[in-house]
C-alpha cells in the first residue's frame, strides 16, 4: 500500500473556540514527536475520517503542511471521539524517523474456518484484536491474519506465541496471551425457562 | 441480581445525571454493543431482564458482556407512612447510564443475530438505545 497523504493548515483557533471550526466540518489535529515542540493543526474532516479508516492507527501517513512541500511522516496515535455520535472531535499525529523502530498496534484478521465451530457447533470467541510489535515505521504490516483452520476441538485456543511474524517485526505483547479460542456451546435453554418467566419471577418477589 | 457485596455507605444522594459518559463508550471486548443514548438510572432488576433476553435469544452459543453495574443504593419509605423520621431503607440498586455509556457487549454470533438480541435487550431498559459494531464504532445497520 503506497503511503497516503493528507493535507493539514495551521490552527490559529485554540481552546474552546475549535467548536466553531467543528461546526464548519473542519477536524482539529495535533503533531508531535520526538526533537519537535507540538503543532496546532486542522484538516477538512470528511478527508480526515476516510483516511483515519484506511490506516489506523499503525500505518504511515504523509502530513502535508500548508499546502506546500514540507511533509511529516506521522502516525495516528490518539483520536478523541463524542461519546454518542460517534464523531471525530480531535486526532493526535506522532511524527516518527524513517530509521528508527517504533512500537504499534497491528490488526488481527482471522481467516479460514474453524472445523470446531462447524462440527463440534462451538463458539469464537476473540479475545484479541490488536497486537503490540515493534518494526521500522515503514514495515509496519496492514493487518496480522491468524490462519483458524487448526481450531480442531472444542477448548482449543490460539496464543500470540504461536504467530510467526516477517523479518524485523518484534512482538512485544504478552506472548501467552490468548488471541482466538473456541468455548464449548452451551446447553440450551428448556423450554420451560423460556421467555415469559422474567416478569413472573419479578410479580413474585 | 447484581449488588455490590459490600459498601462503604449505606445510603447515598441522588446525584445529577448532566452530560454524557466519560468512559465505556467504545466497543472493547466484544463485537457488537448496546449504547444508551438518553440518561437514567437503570436497575439491577431491568440489567438481569435485559441479560436474560440476549442469552435467551442466542439460544446457544456467543458471549455476553456487561459493561454497567448497579452500585447505587436507592432508598423508599413504606407505603402510608408520614414524612419524616429519617431517610428510607435501601429498596433497590442501580447504575447511573448517561448517553454513550455501552450497556452491553456481544460476541461470538453473527450481525444478524446479535442485532436482534439487542434490541430485544433494549426493549427491557429504561434509556434510549442503539447498536453499534465494533469496527467503527457506527451503528451496526449502517
Amino acid at each position: 500500500m503506497d503511503t497516503m497523504t493528507i493535507d493539514v493548515f495551521t490552527r490559529d483557533v485554540l481552546g474552546k473556540k475549535v467548536e466553531t471550526l467543528r461546526r464548519k466540518g473542519i477536524t482539529p489535529l495535533h503533531l508531535y514527536g520526538k526533537g519537535m515542540s507540538s503543532r496546532s493543526l486542522q484538516a477538512d474532516g470528511s478527508t480526515l475520517i476516510k483516511l483515519i479508516s484506511q490506516v489506523g492507527h499503525h500505518i504511515p501517513v504523509y502530513l502535508k503542511l500548508d499546502g506546500g512541500k514540507e511533509r511529516e511522516l506521522a502516525f495516528v496515535r490518539e483520536i478523541q471521539r463524542h461519546p454518542v455520535t460517534n464523531r471525530i472531535l480531535h486526532a493526535d499525529f506522532y511524527r516518527v524517523d524513517v530509521r528508527q523502530s517504533i512500537k504499534g498496534e497491528v490488526p488481527i484478521t482471522l481467516v479460514g474456518e474453524a472445523p470446531a465451530v462447524q462440527v463440534h457447533r462451538g463458539t469464537l470467541i476473540q479475545n484479541l484484536h490488536r497486537i503490540s510489535v515493534e518494526c521500522l515505521p515503514m514495515d509496519m504490516p496492514e493487518r496480522i491474519e491468524v490462519d483458524i483452520s487448526i481450531l480442531v476441538e472444542l477448548n482449543q485456543s490460539l496464543r500470540v506465541s504461536d504467530l510467526t511474524l516477517g523479518p524485523g517485526i518484534t512482538i512485544t505483547s504478552d506472548l501467552e496471551e490468548v488471541i482466538v479460542r473456541v468455548s464449548p456451546p452451551r446447553a440450551e435453554l428448556p423450554t420451560a425457562e423460556r421467555p415469559g418467566t422474567v416478569q413472573e419471577e419479578q410479580e413474585k418477589q | 441480581m447484581f449488588q455490590p457485596k459490600r459498601i462503604k455507605y449505606r445510603k447515598a444522594h441522588r446525584g445529577r445525571r448532566r452530560g454524557n459518559s466519560l468512559a465505556g463508550s467504545q466497543v472493547t471486548f466484544g463485537d457488537y454493543g448496546l449504547k444508551a443514548t438518553s440518561p437514567a438510572w437503570v436497575t439491577a432488576r431491568q440489567i438481569e431482564a435485559a441479560r436474560r433476553a440476549i442469552t435467551r435469544h442466542f439460544r446457544r452459543g456467543g458471549q455476553v458482556w456487561i459493561r454497567v453495574f448497579p452500585d447505587k443504593p436507592v432508598t423508599s419509605k413504606p407505603a402510608e407512612t408520614r414524612m419524616g423520621s429519617g431517610k428510607g431503607a435501601v429498596d433497590h440498586w442501580v447504575a447511573v447510564v448517561r448517553p454513550g455509556r455501552i450497556l452491553f457487549e456481544v460476541a461470538g454470533v453473527g450481525q444478524e443475530l446479535a442485532k436482534e438480541a439487542l434490541e430485544l435487550a433494549s426493549q427491557k431498559l429504561p434509556v434510549n438505545t442503539t447498536v453499534i459494531s465494533r469496527s467503527d464504532g457506527q451503528a451496526a445497520s449502517e
